[in-house]
């Protein structure tokens, strides 16, 4: 029997608490540097799989998302002075209606046709961006320089933004676990399986389809103000159709619809192709990426649902399910 | 289970103690690979992705001056290096391939990069790091706005590039009182080079006192330009100025072919005009087109630019030859330095000037003699360690052929006015 809080939870936990801890032995900043990056890309795969995952509506316009939410943040602290903390929610809220509202017309479109129309909303703010002057036009918006101020999210050092990261990783983590295991969850689930049946049996699948874009977008928008506030300086270029992919590509290696998925996959695909890149670009430029696609069409073909889809329907699981269990016994039987 | 509990915690700090113990190896001292027996120079150009070829040429310039200087004895006995980065094109992996670079592989400067908005991320982590960096290609006036201390611009800015075009342009109309050069109108593309390069035009042209018509934007990789070139038609300036990546100037040649639109000038800002495949693309139809140029091959440097293109195969263009005059002029440097000290060297980027040669004798093959790094106001903007000196040549196509016609006292061939496009 499973249990709310057990020997998983615990590992969990411990897992968190040695990441978390790994600043402290590991001193080389280009570490670190990645570490960011895997939190930032896995934040981002997560906010995606709300809605691309758990609703099954394929999403090729989050680049743009995390864009509009990077850009609200930064033109709201070099106008008026809000700290990225605060916009943290007002992006949330914002992005999250605007999506939910913009997408709601086109929810009535299935599978490829859906994704269509992301990609056209996002090269729409693209294009708006590139044209909005008060925006920075093509030129963008460098985030002012200065003194260390964790009011505004500005620090020099990379421990802080590994932190930042690590936190903005477990919470959104959180986030989508507890929506995978509530009502909400199974609403959206039921929705992706088949739209039609949900709709006979009461589960209208337009509301939880704009509920889940809000949720997914917001969480994008979120995953932005990080990568303003990170990165310091945000061009219309953010918003590409192609960063949209890189987002995907996570939860297609770690398995789409599981929640783990985009996590493991995060962890696993962006220090190899760093690693890769690093290791194989100066000998021979491109060959990382030869390498990197073989990987990817690898895990398509043999394992189209990805590692976690295969681990979750495995033996391997199974037994190792009876491991915790027995442990769980071990520990909280009550004698 | 009280007791239980406990003994996994006591059990986890055990673990993390451990892991603790066995880190903090890798870091490496602040200042730079001195005292190795080779000087380490990082580069971070895009090596992959969609402008590859243009990180790829770039690099043949950096490979070319670096076999010259170490074939000669490297730098005070000690040969260079060359770590190469790969930015891919990307802003998120130009941070950490600069971060690599400099954490990992200690380089004592970083030469890069390409798209302007990686060399701006790239610039605030070497600031932070204390790490020169020069760059060769990027154009973007911005980047030398915000005041970084250990960033160094070769390449000519945009305002640079327009300044010397709309000169030319006066010039050419003043030699020859054919030449109409009574408005101008751009078109470019919709990014922030085309954006800069539209601002820049109006700029200089009212202060020529040429009327400045508008400028037509259009997505990068425009499949159709047709609509483009009718607004164009309509505007009829006297002179065209274009600034397009080399897929856009091919179409955009061609489309303007096909409607039989003949601008008397059309000026293009380098990019698709000097690029090696846009002649043998568009044929006949280019001839009579006007380009910006950072280099040109017929008149300085003659003998380094043969020898460059019997290595590689490839014309030195202006992406090559700045890179390959990046690396001369940070070789100068280090040896002013007298040590690969990163802040010695940024010292003396600060200082170094040069003039027509290089201290070992060797010429300046970039169309200007002298190179310094100094803090200029350009434009009513306050720029820090820019080239101010750099200057570009124009030249035409004519007969499948460039020929220099600006400035007009180095200039090989007289303007073709009207264009023929034929």
């Amino acid at each position: 029997m499973k249990r709310k809080f057990g020997s998983r939870q615990i590992l969990l936990l411990l897992l968190i608490v040695i990441v978390a801890l790994l600043p402290l032995y590991v001193q080389s900043t280009y570490t670190i540097t990645i570490c960011i990056m895997t939190f930032y890309m896995a934040s981002a795969s997560l906010a995606w799989s709300v809605l691309g995952g758990l609703t099954g509506q394929i999403s090729l316009g989050h680049a743009a998302f995390m864009g509009l939410g990077a850009y609200i943040s930064t033109l709201l602290l070099v106008n008026f002075n809000v700290s990225p903390w605060i916009s943290i929610l007002i992006v949330f809220v914002v992005v999250g209606a605007i999506t939910a509202l913009l997408l709601s017309p086109c929810f009535g479109l299935r599978g490829p046709y859906f994704t269509l129309v992301t990609i056209a909303f996002g090269e729409t703010f693209r294009n708006l961006f590139t044209n909005w002057e008060y925006a920075g036009k093509g030129k963008g918006i460098l985030l002012p320089y200065g003194e260390d101020d964790f009011g505004l999210m500005r620090f020099s050092d990379k421990q802080s933004y590994f932190y930042l990261g690590l936190g903005m990783v477990v919470l959104i983590y959180i986030i989508v676990k507890m929506i995978d295991k509530s009502k909400l969850g199974y609403g959206l689930k039921t929705v992706r399986e088949d739209e039609d049946t949900a709709n006979a049996i009461g589960i209208n699948p337009w509301k939880y389809k704009v509920i889940a874009t809000f949720i997914s977008c917001g969480l994008m928008a979120v995953c932005g103000v990080f990568y303003a506030n990170y990165y310091r300086f945000i061009d219309p270029e953010i918003m590409i159709q192609t960063q949209s992919v890189e987002y995907l590509m996570p939860a297609v290696i770690g398995g789409i619809g599981s929640v783990t998925g985009p996590l493991l996959g995060a962890v696993i695909i962006t220090p190899l192709s760093q690693f890769l890149n690093a290791t194989l670009s100066s000998i021979a430029a491109g060959s990382n990426l030869v390498i990197y696609a073989v990987i990817l069409i690898v895990v398509i073909l043999f394992q189209p649902r990805g590692i976690m889809g295969w681990f979750n329907g495995s033996k391997l699981k199974a037994k190792i399910d009876k491991v915790f269990d027995s442990i769980d016994g071990k520990l909280f039987s009550k004698k | 289970m009280k007791k239980r509990i406990l003994a996994v915690v006591c059990a986890c700090a055990l673990t993390v103690s451990m892991l603790m113990g066995c880190g903090g190896k890798e870091e490496s001292g602040g200042s730079g690979g001195d005292g190795g027996d080779t000087i380490k120079i990082g580069t971070l150009y895009p090596l992959t992705g969609d402008v590859a070829s243009i990180g790829q040429n770039i690099m043949r310039g950096v490979e070319f001056a670096v076999d010259e200087i170490n074939e000669k004895g490297g730098i005070d006995g000690k040969q260079i290096e060359i770590v190469q980065g790969d930015s891919a094109g990307d802003t998120k992996t130009g941070m950490a391939e600069a971060e690599r670079l400099i954490t990992q592989e200690n380089v004592v400067a970083i030469l890069g990069a390409y798209q302007s908005s990686v060399t701006e991320v790239v610039a605030q982590v070497t600031e932070r790091y204390q790490v020169p960096l020069l760059t060769a290609i990027s154009t973007a006036d911005s980047l030398t706005e915000s005041g970084y201390q250990y960033f160094f611009r070769l390449a000519p800015t945009n305002s640079m590039f327009l300044r010397d075009m709309i000169q030319s342009v006066v010039d050419f109309s003043g030699q020859n009182p054919e030449v109409k050069a009574g408005s101008i109108a751009v078109c470019a593309d919709n990014t922030l080079l085309g954006q800069e390069t539209a601002e820049w035009a109006k700029y200089f042209a009212e202060e020529q006192g040429i009327e400045y018509l508008g400028e037509v934007l259009y997505t990068k990789g425009a499949a159709d330009l047709s609509s483009e070139v009718v607004q164009l038609k309509d505007l009829n300036p006297d002179v065209l100025v274009v600034d397009n990546y080399i897929s856009d100037g091919i179409l955009l040649t061609k489309t303007m072919a096909e409607q039989g639109y003949k601008p008397g000038i059309m000026i293009g800002k380098a990019t698709a005009y000097i690029d090696p495949s846009y002649i043998p693309a568009v044929g006949n139809a280019c001839n009579g087109i006007v380009t910006a140029a950072e280099f040109n091959p017929g008149t300085k440097g003659k003998e380094i630019s043969d020898a460059f293109e019997k290595e590689y195969e490839v014309a030195m263009n202006g992406h090559s030859a700045e890179a390959y005059t990046a690396v001369w002029v940070l070789k100068t440097a280090i040896e002013e330095a007298g040590k690969a000290d990163r802040e010695a060297i940024k010292d003396a980027l600060t200082n170094v000037k040069i003039e027509g040669s290089f201290p070992g004798g060797e010429e300046i093959i970039l169309p200007y003699d002298t190179i310094e790094f100094s803090n200029m106001d350009m434009n009513g903007q306050e720029h820090t360690n820019t080239n101010g000196g750099a200057t570009l040549t124009i030249l035409q196509i004519q007969n499948g052929e460039y020929k220099t016609v600006w400035p007009l006292e180095i200039a090989d061939a007289e303007l073709q006015y009207p264009a023929s496009y034929e």
